[in-house]
C-alpha cells in the first residue's frame, strides 16, 4: 500500500512537467523588431545560431518576418514559420518604429508578464535595417548608454512616472543614439 | 593408536597432501600426522624427526617437556583434524596426543599500502597474518587498556574474528553488540573482512557504515577515539565501527599535516562531493529545462557544441556514464601494464573519436570526467560506489523535472543520510544531531595537542590526554 502511495506521489510530481527542450530544439531569438504601417503590423525575430568552425565558435543570424493586422497574430505566423521551438527568455532588445503609446504597453500579450527584462529603442529607420546592423547580437545595447528596460517602463506607468526611450538609428552608415523621447509624449 | 590413525585417515578423506609417518622407538610405534601444505617441513625434520632419532622408551613419556618448542600442547582425538588444518603436526605417542605448531609462513609479510595513499605518515600496511596485523596495532598502542576478544566464524572455515577496543574509552555495550552480531553469524566460511560486513551494518543504504582500512595508524586512531575495530584472520582489511558520514572525508593524512591546510583540502572534497553527485544533473536540468538560468554566452556555446549530437542530452550523459564505468571496470581488472594501455586507448583515443564523430559533445566528456573524478577524492570504495548510484538517480531525476527533480532528489539523499545510523549512532553526527565540540574535527580541522574532547556520541571518556 506504502509503495501504491509512493507511486501516486511520484506521478503526481512529475504530472505536467512538459517544459522539457533540447537545445538543439530551440531557436534563440534575441532581437525584435516591430513596424506599424496603418493597420497593420509587421513583425522581425532575430535568431542567433552558434556554429562550431575549426574549435572556434561563430554566431550566424537569421531573420524570420510576419503582416498581420495584430501581434498576437504576427507572432502566431511566426511560431508556425519557426521549425524548432521560439525560445525568448534571452531576448535582448526590442526595436519599435512608430509612435504609438499603445504598442509599448502592448508587449504583455506577447510574453509572460514575469519577461520584462529586455532593452526597448525607438527607431525611425526600418527595424530590420536596425537589428541587422551588426553581427553581434548585443551591439544594439551598446548604442544608447542609459538601458530602458519593458520591466522599467512598467514600473514608471504604475508609479504614474515618465518613461524615457532612447531613440537610434542609422546616420552615415552608423547605428547611433539620437537622444531620449518621453514616452508621455508619444501619441496613442 | 592405529585406530586413531585410521579414523583420521577416513576424515580427512585420505587426500594426498596430508602426510601420515610412523616411526618405532624402542619397539614403541610413534604416528606423526600433518599436512604438508600448512606446515614447515624443514622444522619437522629439523626440530622433530631428527629429536625424536635419538629419543628412548622413557624420552617418550615426558615429550611435552623436552620437545623445542614454545607451542605444543595435549589435545583430545575429536581436535585432531582442527589442528591439523591449523598447521600442527600430530604426534600419537605412548596413548597421549600431542598437537606441536609447525605452521609454515604462507603470507607476504608486512608489505607497503596500496590503496590508502598518504603523502607523509607510516607505510606499513596490514597483510594476511592475523597476528602480525594484531602486532601492528599492539606496537603502536602499548596501553594495557587495549583488550581483545577473539571468536571463531564460519562452520567450515572457522575463522579467527577478533574485536578490539580500548577498555578505558570505549562503549562497553557498543562491544557486546558487535560480539553478539559476530556470535550469530551462521554461514559456511568468512574468506574475506567483506563477508562480515553485511550482518554489521544496520541499514541496507548505500552509503557505507563500516569503514575497512589497511593502515594500521588509521585503526589505531579509531581505537583512541573509542571505535571498535575488527580482525579476521586472511583479510588484510581490518574493519572500523561506527562511522559517521564526515568519517568518510577525512584522510589519515589530515592528521599529519597542519590543520589549516587539512581544513583546506577537507573543504575541496566537500565541493568534490557535491561535484561528483551533482554536476551531471545540474547540466542535464540547466540544457533541457532551465536554459535562462545560463548566460547567453554560454548558452550559445553549449548550443554550437551540442548542435551535431543527434541523440538528447540525457542519453548522451547516460552513455558517456556507462562508457567510462565500463572502461574504469576493465581497467581495474587488468594488470597495470595492459592497464594503462585501456586508459589511453579509452580515455583519449575513444573520447577524442567520439567527438570527432559527432557522437558525443565535448561539453558532456568535461562534465562525465569532471564529476567522475571528483568522486575518486575519497579512498572509501562504497562511498565511491554510493556517490556513482546517487549521481544516476538524480541524472534521471533532472532529466524528468529539472531543477526541481535535483531538488526533490536531494531532500530525500538528506532523508536518508539523517535516518542512517551506525552502531545506532546518528550517521550525520556532528551536524545532526548538532554536537559542537566535534565541529572542531569536522570540516575544520583543531591542531593534533590541542584537542580535548573525544566524541561525546562515542564515548563517556570524552577528555583526552593531557585535559583528563
Amino acid at each position: 500500500m506504502k509503495k501504491v502511495i509512493y507511486i501516486i506521489i511520484f506521478l503526481c510530481l512529475i504530472f505536467g512537467t512538459n517544459n522539457y527542450q533540447e537545445l538543439n530544439s530551440i531557436s534563440i531569438i534575441t532581437n525584435i523588431g516591430i513596424e506599424k504601417n496603418k493597420s497593420n503590423y509587421k513583425l522581425i525575430y532575430q535568431e542567433v545560431i552558434p556554429v562550431r568552425e575549426d574549435n572556434t565558435i561563430n554566431n550566424k543570424y537569421k531573420y524570420y518576418e510576419s503582416l498581420g493586422e495584430s501581434l498576437e497574430e504576427c507572432q502566431k505566423k511566426l511560431n508556425e514559420k519557426i521549425v524548432k521551438k521560439v525560445y525568448l527568455d534571452h531576448l535582448e532588445n526590442i526595436v519599435i518604429n512608430t509612435d504609438s503609446k499603445e504598442l509599448f504597453y502592448n508587449l504583455d500579450h506577447l510574453f509572460d508578464e514575469e519577461f520584462d527584462n529586455f532593452n526597448i529603442y525607438l527607431s525611425d529607420n526600418k527595424v530590420k535595417d536596425i537589428i541587422s546592423y551588426s553581427n553581434n547580437y548585443k551591439y544594439i545595447n551598446s548604442i544608447a548608454d542609459r538601458k530602458i528596460t519593458y520591466k522599467k517602463i512598467k514600473i514608471n506607468r504604475n508609479e504614474k512616472r515618465k518613461s524615457l526611450i532612447p531613440i537610434i538609428g542609422i546616420k552615415d552608415k552608423n547605428l547611433i543614439f539620437y537622444k531620449y523621447k518621453n514616452l508621455g509624449d508619444i501619441n496613442d | 593408536m592405529d585406530k586413531i590413525v585410521n579414523k583420521v585417515k577416513e576424515k580427512l578423506g585420505y587426500s594426498t597432501d596430508y602426510i601420515f609417518k610412523e616411526i618405532v622407538i624402542d619397539k614403541k610405534k610413534v604416528y606423526f600426522i600433518f599436512c604438508e601444505v600448512l606446515c614447515n617441513g624443514s622444522d619437522i625434520n629439523e626440530f622433530i624427526l631428527e629429536k625424536f632419532s635419538n629419543f628412548n622408551k622413557k624420552d617418550l613419556k615426558n615429550l611435552i617437556n623436552i620437545l623445542p618448542d614454545n607451542n605444543i600442547k595435549e589435545i583430545k582425538e575429536e581436535e585432531i583434524t582442527t589442528f591439523i588444518n591449523n598447521g600442527f603436526l600430530i604426534c600419537i605417542a605412548d596413548n597421549k596426543i600431542l598437537a606441536i605448531e609447525v605452521r609454515a609462513i604462507l603470507e607476504r609479510g608486512v608489505t607497503t599500502i596500496e590503496s590508502e595513499l598518504s603523502i607523509s605518515g607510516p607505510k606499513d600496511s596490514f597483510s594476511e597474518n592475523f597476528n602480525t596485523n594484531l602486532g601492528l596495532i599492539r606496537k603502536r598502542i602499548k596501553s594495557s587498556n587495549l583488550w581483545w576478544k577473539e571468536l571463531p566464524v564460519g562452520k567450515s572455515s572457522e575463522t579467527k574474528v577478533g574485536i578490539m577496543y580500548m577498555n578505558d574509552i570505549v562503549d562497553k555495550d557498543l562491544v557486546t553488540k558487535v560480539a553478539n552480531k559476530i556470535s550469530s553469524i551462521d554461514i559456511d566460511a568468512i574468506i574475506d573482512s567483506s563477508y562480515i560486513k553485511d550482518v554489521l551494518e544496520d541499514n541496507n543504504s548505500f552509503f557505507p557504515t563500516i569503514m575497512s582500512t589497511e593502515r594500521p595508524d588509521k585503526v589505531s586512531m579509531a581505537l583512541l577515539e573509542g571505535k571498535i575495530a575488527i580482525l579476521i584472520d586472511m583479510s588484510s582489511y581490518v574493519l572500523i565501527l561506527p562511522n559517521f558520514f564526515i568519517d568518510f572525508f577525512h584522510t589519515v593524512d589530515d592528521y599529519y599535516q597542519k590543520s589549516i591546510n587539512t581544513t583546506f583540502i577537507r573543504i575541496i572534497r566537500i565541493f568534490a562531493f557535491f561535484i561528483a553527485i551533482l554536476l551531471p544533473a545540474f547540466y542535464i536540468a540547466v540544457t533541457t529545462y532551465n536554459q535562462d538560468a545560463i548566460p547567453m554566452s554560454l548558452l550559445l556555446l553549449l548550443k554550437a557544441q551540442r548542435s551535431f549530437v543527434p541523440f538528447p542530452a540525457v542519453v548522451e550523459a547516460l552513455f558517456m556514464i556507462v562508457s567510462f564505468e565500463i572502461l574504469r571496470e576493465s581497467d581495474l581488472r587488468m594488470s597495470s601494464t595492459t592497464g594503462s594501455a585501456i586508459s589511453i586507448l579509452g580515455g583519449l583515443i575513444l573520447g577524442d573519436a567520439a567527438v570527432s564523430a559527432g557522437i558525443m559533445s565535448p561539453i558532456m566528456i568535461i562534465i562525465i570526467a569532471l564529476s567522475s573524478i571528483a568522486g575518486f577524492v575519497f579512498t572509501s570504495i562504497e562511498l565511491v560506489n554510493a556517490i556513482r548510484i546517487y549521481r544516476i538517480i538524480l541524472l534521471i531525476l533532472s532529466c524528468i523535472l529539472g531543477l526541481y527533480g535535483i531538488y526533490l532528489g536531494s531532500v530525500y539523499l538528506l532523508y536518508k543520510l539523517i535516518t542512517l545510523t551506525s552502531l545506532n549512532k546518528p550517521y550525520l553526527a556532528p551536524f545532526s544531531p548538532f554536537i559542537k565540540s566535534e565541529i572542531k574535527d569536522s570540516i575544520y580541522k583543531e591542531s593534533n595537542t590541542n584537542k580535548k574532547y573525544r566524541n561525546p556520541i562515542l564515548t563517556k571518556n570524552k577528555y583526552r590526554g593531557k585535559y583528563k
